[in-house]
Order: structure tokens, then sequence, then C-alpha cells
């Protein structure tokens, strides 16, 4: 195989043999376990912490919540919490993507798509953990029911997968400006408390209504709510609505993905 | 039957190191761009050991990331048939809070090392390490001699058509130095082209059959080592 270099791309011409598409898997495999091993270090726990965060931090909310008399519908609040928990870890990943284009393999340069594929595969195990943890809490604290649950799972894995390509869409630009990261997170900040996370969308109104008819993150939590038959406002939110800002975060998230390759050889020579 | 040596080919070769402000409002301008290599045409061919030679920032380490895929060139195109190992510091990727012994397990796979080659491959490079009892303990705790003889046990023990060395024999005390020489040059003969980048011109002369000589990132001289190297005394003079 012939590696080609130029100011627009490094890319192999010809086939990828059989030994080359062992070998990416096993580059996949050993990328997403050194990640996992980051986040677990040398915890006793491990990566069971991945599944007890979750549940503890929701658990911590809800007492808050309790003791400030909150009439807010505790199953309601997890629900909430856990997804933008994935929303926000998804989109800090896809933002900082840039830091490490190794793959932690520092002798030999890696194909992108075993970066990507790495990528994919780590947002779905990292996300299907934390759901773990609070599903139980749904099933035995709550008895919320099966299609609830699943519509939880599976909008996690939905949410999570965008967040991350929607982060890689700005990582560039945060790379050049890291003043913006900072700026992201107060962001952040605030959507965590204007949107419906902590209460159902329907116990807001006017304004703050109107706003949240226009975040994508409404739509998810909302759904699985609905499914969860905990009561929300999906309906009124308007299916054209929906359907053109899911496309525009769809497109955006496909943009981040895809260019990953020519924004890795873009930065390559920045100092 | 078509046999497919390994090649690296430069034509034309600019590399431009951006450097971006810091000012907030000029965020989107990149000042004092750097130029590391300018019109560089090196073409490399199966059987050759390439010393590169030339002062610090002269560009020899950028020239190595090029051929190893690593950066991107402003101007011309890079050709490479062959898989590039590049041999850069002594750490191929091991994983702090994991034993030697596991660290070279898990990074040989990743590395392409076959299964059923892992114990051999385990084996070598342990005996070349030799670091004792300590392969079983998390490698967080090394002493940064322990790390540069596994990292470096590691890398040469890999397969590479095309291998590339930055100046890692500088690391380690002698006796390490004396023994990375060996393997280097086991390495070299498992190779079919070897790039080396050194300040070490005895090393160079002797293993060396073609020497290219860097200065400001031009290419001052390509052809015999030892005229490599009395172009190089002259720049210094």
């Amino acid at each position: 195989m012939e590696l080609l270099i130029n100011p627009k791309i490094c890319k192999d011409i010809g086939p990828i043999s059989n030994l080359e598409k062992n070998l990416d898997n096993e580059r996949t495999k050993y990328i997403i376990r050194k990640e996992f091993r980051r986040l677990s270090g040398r915890k006793k726990l491990g990566l069971l912490w991945l599944i007890f965060d979750p549940m503890a931090t929701t658990l911590v909310y809800f007492l808050v919540l309790q003791v400030f008399r909150t009439n807010v519908n505790a199953e309601s609040m997890i629900i909430g919490i856990t997804m933008f928990r994935i929303f926000t870890a998804s989109i800090k990943s896809g933002m900082n993507a840039l830091s490490d284009f190794s793959g932690g393999i520092k002798a030999e340069r890696i194909r992108t798509s075993v970066l990507l594929k790495a990528k994919f595969g780590y947002r779905i195990i990292d996300t299907s953990l934390q759901c773990l943890g609070v599903i139980i809490i749904l099933i035995l604290g709550f008895s919320t029911n099966f299609i609830g649950l699943l519509a939880l799972f599976f909008s996690c894995q939905i949410l999570g997968i965008l967040s991350e390509g929607f982060g890689l869409s700005f990582s560039l630009i945060v790379k050049r400006i890291p003043d913006l990261g900072n700026l992201i997170n107060y962001f952040l900040l605030l959507m965590f408390f204007a949107s419906p996370v902590l209460y159902p969308m329907n116990m807001t109104t006017g304004m703050h209504y109107e706003i949240n008819r226009f975040n994508p993150f409404s739509y998810f939590v909302e759904i699985v709510r609905e499914c969860a038959d905990l009561g929300s406002v999906i309906y009124d939110i308007g299916d054209n609505r929906i359907f053109i800002i899911s496309a525009i975060i769809v497109l955006i998230s496909i943009k981040g993905f895809s260019s990953l390759d020519k924004i890795r050889w873009e930065i390559s020579t920045w100092s | 039957m078509v046999i497919n040596l390994s090649s690296v080919i430069l034509e034309n070769i600019d590399i431009e190191y951006k450097e971006h402000k810091k000012s907030f409002f000029q965020m989107q301008e990149s000042n004092g761009d750097l130029r590391a290599l300018e019109d560089i045409n090196i073409e490399v061919k199966s059987g050759e050991i390439i010393g590169l030679i030339g002062k610090n920032g002269a560009g020899k380490s950028t020239l190595l990331k090029s051929f190893a895929g690593l950066i991107r060139p402003s101007k011309g195109v890079i050709k490479i048939t062959g898989r590039v190992i590049l041999l850069a510091g002594t750490d191929p990727g091991f994983y702090p809070d994991l034993s030697g012994r596991k660290n070279i397990r898990e990074l040989g796979s990743a590395y392409g090392v076959a299964k059923d080659k892992l114990g051999h491959f385990e084996d070598k490079v342990i005996d070349f390490a030799q670091i004792g009892d300590a392969i079983d303990r998390d490698f967080r705790g090394y002493s940064t001699g322990m790390r540069g003889k596994l990292g470096f046990g590691f890398i040469t023990s890999l397969k590479a058509n095309i291998l590339l060395i930055d100046e890692t024999l500088g690391v380690g005390d002698l006796e390490f130095r004396k023994k990375a020489q060996l393997r280097l040059r086991e390495s070299i003969n498992n190779s079919e082209i070897v790039i080396i980048s050194t300040h070490s011109l005895g090393l160079a002369k002797e293993i060396c059959t073609r020497g290219i000589l860097l200065d400001k990132g031009r290419l001052i001289f390509d052809g015999d080592m030892t005229e490599a190297i009395e172009e190089y005394k002259k720049t210094i003079r």
C-alpha cells in the first residue's frame, strides 16, 4: 500500500488488506480500552464508577430538591439529569478531540477511520454504562415502564453521538481560541437550568417555554418523558420545528465527524 | 509477479509551522509562519541507510515527521511505500497504570504483533530491557532509565519496512547506549530503509550509506556520507 501526502490529504492508495483491517480493529479496541483506563485510573472500583456516578449525582439533586420542597416529579428529574450529563460529556469530548491524534500509538501513524471508530465505540459504551445505573434506579424506585426505559437508552445513544459530532464541529475554533471553551462551559451551565432538565417542559411558561421549543435537548428529554408516561409537551412543540432543528443538528454533527481527517491534517503544523 | 519494494519520494516539499496570535481580536490571522523546510526533493530506495545531519533547528525532526505522515506539507507531494515506524524518544505509548509486561502485550497487539507471536515478542523486549522484577510493576513507578530501556526494546522489536530514528541514542547510560547500538544494527538489518537523524557523526559514518545535510530548512548536500560530514563541518566552522 502506498501513502500519498500533499497539502490537502494524507491517504492510503489502493485496497486495504485483511491484515491491515485486522490491525485497524485491534487499534480501535486498544484506543477504547485506553480511554476507559484513563477514566478508571487507579480507582479500586474502576469502571463501576461510570455506573455509580450518575446514580449518586441524581440522588444528590433529588435530595437537594426535597430540601427546597419543590414540586418536581423525581422520575422526570432523574431522566433529565441523566440525559444532560450525557449531552455535556459528549459535547466536551468532541470539542477536546484535537488534543491527541495518536490514539496512544506514538511510533506510527494510525488511520483517521480508526480514531473515528474508536470514538463511536467509546461513546456507545460510555453512554450504556451511564444509563445502566439510572435504569436500575428507575426500575427499583419508580417501576418505570419498559418503553420508557428503552426510549431513555436509545435517546441517550443518539443524543451522545450527535453531541459528540456537534462538539467536533467546534473543536477547531476552540483550539484556535481556547477562551471559547470557557464561554461554552458557561453556556452549558445556563442550559442546565434553563432547559427542561430538573423539571418537565410543561412547568415552563411564556418566553422560557418559547425558547425551549427551539432547544433540541428538549425534544430528546420530552420524548423519553412521553414514553415513560410522565406527561410531556412534545406534541405541542410542532412537527416542522422539530424536524428542521433536528435536521440542522444532524447535519452539523455529520460535518463534525466527516471533517475529522481534514482537521487532523490542518492542525498538524500548528505550533 | 509484482514486488512492492519500500520507497520514499519527496517532491518540492515545503513545510511551514503556523503560529496563531494570542490576541482574542486577531483570532483569524496567523502570523510569523515558520518555514521549517524549503523545496526538498529526495528519493529513497529500498536498501539505503541514510544519515540526516545538520545543526539544531535545521529541519531534521520535521523531515522525519513528514516521512512518517505526521505533518502536512504546505507544498509538494510525498509518496511512501511500506510500513513506517518512527523511533523518536523512547515511549511508544505505554500506559502508566499497567505493568511493563501488560503494556508490552497490549501495545504489541496495537502495533500489529500477531497473537501467536506475542509471547516471543514479549521475551524479546524483556531480554533487551533487563529490568528484572520491575517488569511486573506498574510502569508509573519506573525510572527514566527503565522507561528508556523498555521503550527502545519495544520499538526496535517491531518489524518496519521503513525505520526512522530521531536522536534516540542520546538517552541512557553508557552501558545502555552500547546495547542500544547493537540492537539498532539488528533493526537496521531487518528494515528495508533506515533514516537516522543524528549528531553522532562517527555512528553516521560507520553505518550510513548516504548522507543528507540540512541547513535552515534547505537541502545543502545529498550523497556519500563521508562527503556529507565534510560539508557539515564546513557549515559549523
